[in-house]
């Protein structure tokens, strides 16, 4: 084990990052603490003072406090199991990735200043980050006239890969989402009237009812008149009236907590009895500690479920546990498939002549050629391929909140496809 | 029919809450012509301080009676911590400052707001934290938590939809208001308050401690303040961001209702309710909800710039 040669160690990586992450990870040495090398002897011993390879600057910019914190640490607990993942497996050909964190808090001007600094002082390759629609188009435009590629994990209003070429994200878009979610309501729970309540403070929210409510109409149900609310609301029982007054089968509340579990215990506490529909912000642990057993019985789309059982999920659960996260979520999984994205681009880079250690421009810029021809890169989520405009192809799923003993627990419903 | 009577009772209770607030404003403008707008700060304060008291409060709160003494302790300790912030915030920030202009008041009043609000960042994290989610975990906060949703949930007397909790929040704000009458209008130290109020250097002169009489202005506001923000709290979720719009609404009542009026207050607080409240059952699109409390205060202060009970002042220049 000690002796591993460089290229055995190599291998590992490749292996890791393009496919067999399973059968890496039953041979994984076994430490679990994140060491960042345990190998003193070898050349390729990454990240010493000057070595030949200087260590690979990712920027990260989350809401570490306020409002969304709970989303932006899942986040980044995500990024860095993939970060130490690769670290530990000898880094990104001989190159250790250092993550520079920004704490955003949520906040617009914060995320673009986080930015500047990342891109200016830090001089990092590729930035990942933020994780609402809203943050993410504050930088979007900045990131696209620098030339530094951003990753958004969770991003999903299609707006923010219109930016530039620069500009991907790691999920699904809100148009292929709120068509999901649509679709579902009105095929397979056979619904036929619904009622989208939005953040209007929230690109993301906007977007979501915006599709959610073409689709629906398109299909032949009714969309009663959209109610919305905004970002710090407490209390939404005059919505809720309306909406109860209106009788629709269905409410599409595509939000983020802290507002979302109020909504949802108040609906339940005016015994509103249209069925619940929510979007990826439902997959989330504040929602389900603040609602319970309110949530019995709702729908919402998901970027994966644990219940499919590749490799790729398996590993990533596995690495999650190791960490403490036993519930790991699509946070989790989306910021883990996105440092995973980077990494393989990096390395796909690596192998090109422009990809020299001093011009940081054009190492960008190879970055964003390398992550835009990403194919077929097997992720937590799911297989992923890359389309020029930023979006990946990949499918979704809906869950379903279920009382399970004392808690509440998601279960999988079915596979959406594009 | 129901539907209005609904709209009524629900900005009645919202309308008594802002009241509640509303009375420390209009208790420090009466006497020191000091607009205080760290006032919606005392209001979260005293939120967080109930809500760790029933977290990490004594006793195991089993049976229903260890429940009500614990909840108990919470309102009596969100009041305390509220008003000991208040008679601090009086005597570090602003007795200093009272003999200049009031404009300098205004914005260390400002300033002062910031500076609790950030102060709070530190001390209970800037991430939102609910007193049910909270209260969910351990065998003891069993009866606690249920306690909590019984607060949340709605009761049906005579076909009507009342929330639990603004029924409570009735009952609690009209008698710390009855109980303020008094104080004010049957008591020596509310003869001293009052006559501090007329004329600030004319009662120095009779003999009254004034500066002990402003504490206990500030004291009095702020007990109101942080009964209302446990009251509010336990409804929805705390932050250290959520003084700022119940104190910004607030103030608007106590302008309304004519600022330095006690009833003036009372009167403003549950206009304002009402009137958003109403807005919304005659089909107001919601998000201009926020709006009409504004909106009302731009119609009083043209038509009458002294508020509905207030009284006009010459001012001397």
């Amino acid at each position: 084990m000690r002796r591993e040669s460089v290229a055995r160690r190599r291998v590992f990586l490749v292996s890791i990052l393009i496919s067999a992450m399973a059968a890496v990870g039953g041979a994984q040495p076994t430490s679990p603490s994140m060491a960042v090398s345990p190998e003193p002897g070898p050349p390729p011993a990454p990240m010493m003072v000057g070595q030949p390879f200087p260590s690979l600057k990712i920027g990260a910019i989350m809401p570490l406090s306020g409002n969304l914190a709970a989303y932006g640490s899942s986040t980044l607990d995500g990024v860095k199991m993939m970060a130490d993942e690769i670290n530990k497996t000898g880094g990104v050909g001989g190159r250790q990735i250092e993550l520079v964190i920004e704490n955003n808090e949520g906040d617009t001007v914060k995320s673009a200043d986080a930015l500047r600094k990342l891109e200016g002082l830090n001089k990092v390759l590729a930035v990942i980050g933020p994780i609402t629609s809203t943050n993410a188009m504050a930088v979007a435009r900045d990131a696209q006239n620098k030339g530094v590629v951003l990753m958004t994990p969770t991003g999903t209003n299609d707006k923010i890969t219109e930016y530039g070429d620069f500009i991907f994200r790691a999920c699904f878009n809100d148009s292929f989402q709120g068509i999901a979610v649509a679709r579902f309501a009105y095929e397979d729970l056979g619904l036929r009237s619904a009622v989208a309540f939005q953040d209007r403070t929230s690109d993301y929210s906007v977007g979501l009812c915006k599709s959610f409510s073409e689709t629906f109409e398109r299909l032949g149900g009714t969309m009663m008149p959209m109610e919305s609310y905004k970002q710090g609301d407490t209390d939404f029982v005059p919505q809720l009236r309306k909406i109860r007054r209106a009788e629709a089968q269905a409410l599409f509340v595509p939000g983020y907590p802290p507002e979302l579990p109020l909504i949802v215990n108040q609906a339940k506490n005016i015994r509103l009895e249209a069925t619940l529909l929510g979007a990826d912000g439902w997959d989330n642990s504040d929602l389900t500690d603040n609602a319970g057993h309110n949530l019995q019985g709702s729908y919402f789309s998901g970027a994966f479920s644990t219940e499919s059982k590749t490799p790729e999920l398996e590993k990533f659960l596995a690495l999650a546990s190791a960490r403490g996260i036993d519930d790991p979520r699509s946070f989790e999984a989306l910021g883990y498939d996105s440092m995973g994205l980077v990494a393989q681009a990096a390395l796909h880079a690596g192998a090109l002549a422009s990809f020299a250690p001093s011009d940081l421009a054009s190492q960008r810029r190879a970055l964003r050629g390398a992550l835009a021809s990403i194919e077929n890169y097997k992720g937590a989520t799911g297989a992923i391929a890359m389309q020029p405009s930023g979006d990946p192809l990949k499918s979704l799923v809906i869950l379903r909140y279920d009382v399970a003993g004392d808690g509440i627990k998601s279960a999988f419903v079915k596979v959406v496809n594009p | 029919m129901q539907d209005f009577l609904q709209s009524v009772l629900d900005g009645v209770a919202t309308g008594s809450l802002y009241a509640m607030i509303a009375l420390g404003y209009t208790l420090v403008y009466g006497i020191v012509k000091l607009i205080n707008f760290a006032h919606g700060e005392f209001y979260m304060v005293g939120a967080y301080v109930g809500f760790y008291v029933l977290l990490y409060g004594p006793g195991d709160a089993a049976s229903p009676w260890t429940v009500a003494g614990l909840l108990l302790l919470a309102v009596a300790g969100s009041a305390a911590a509220a008003s000991i912030l208040a008679i601090a915030t009086e005597r570090v920030a602003y007795r200093p400052i009272r003999k200049y202009d009031r404009i300098v008041a205004l914005l260390t009043a400002i300033g002062v707001s910031f500076l609790l609000q950030n102060l709070a960042r530190i001390a209970f994290s800037p991430n939102p934290q609910s007193y049910v989610a909270a209260l969910r975990g351990g065998a003891r906060d069993l009866p606690l938590a249920r306690f909590l949703d019984w607060y949340q949930s709605y009761s049906l007397p005579f076909d009507f939809e009342i929330q639990n909790a603004k029924i409570l929040i009735l009952a609690v704000s009209a008698v710390s208001m009855g109980v303020l009458y008094v104080l004010v209008m049957k008591t020596r130290v509310g003869k001293a308050m009052r006559a501090t109020a007329q004329d600030i250097e004319a009662a120095r002169l009779m003999g009254i401690d004034t500066d002990r009489v402003i504490a206990l202005t500030f004291a009095l506001g702020g007990l109101f303040a942080g009964v209302a923000g446990m009251l509010s709290g336990m409804l929805y979720n705390i932050n250290p961001m959520m003084g700022f719009l119940p104190g910004l609404k607030a103030f608007v009542a106590a302008v309304v209702g004519g600022i330095g009026s006690i009833p003036g207050a009372v009167i403003g607080g549950l206009a304002i309710g009402l009137a958003e409240s109403l807005a919304v059952f005659a089909n107001l699109p919601t998000e201009y909800k926020d709006a009409v409390a504004f909106a009302i205060l731009v119609v009083i202060l043209l038509l009458r710039p002294q508020g509905i009970l207030g009284t006009k002042r010459t001012e001397k220049v």
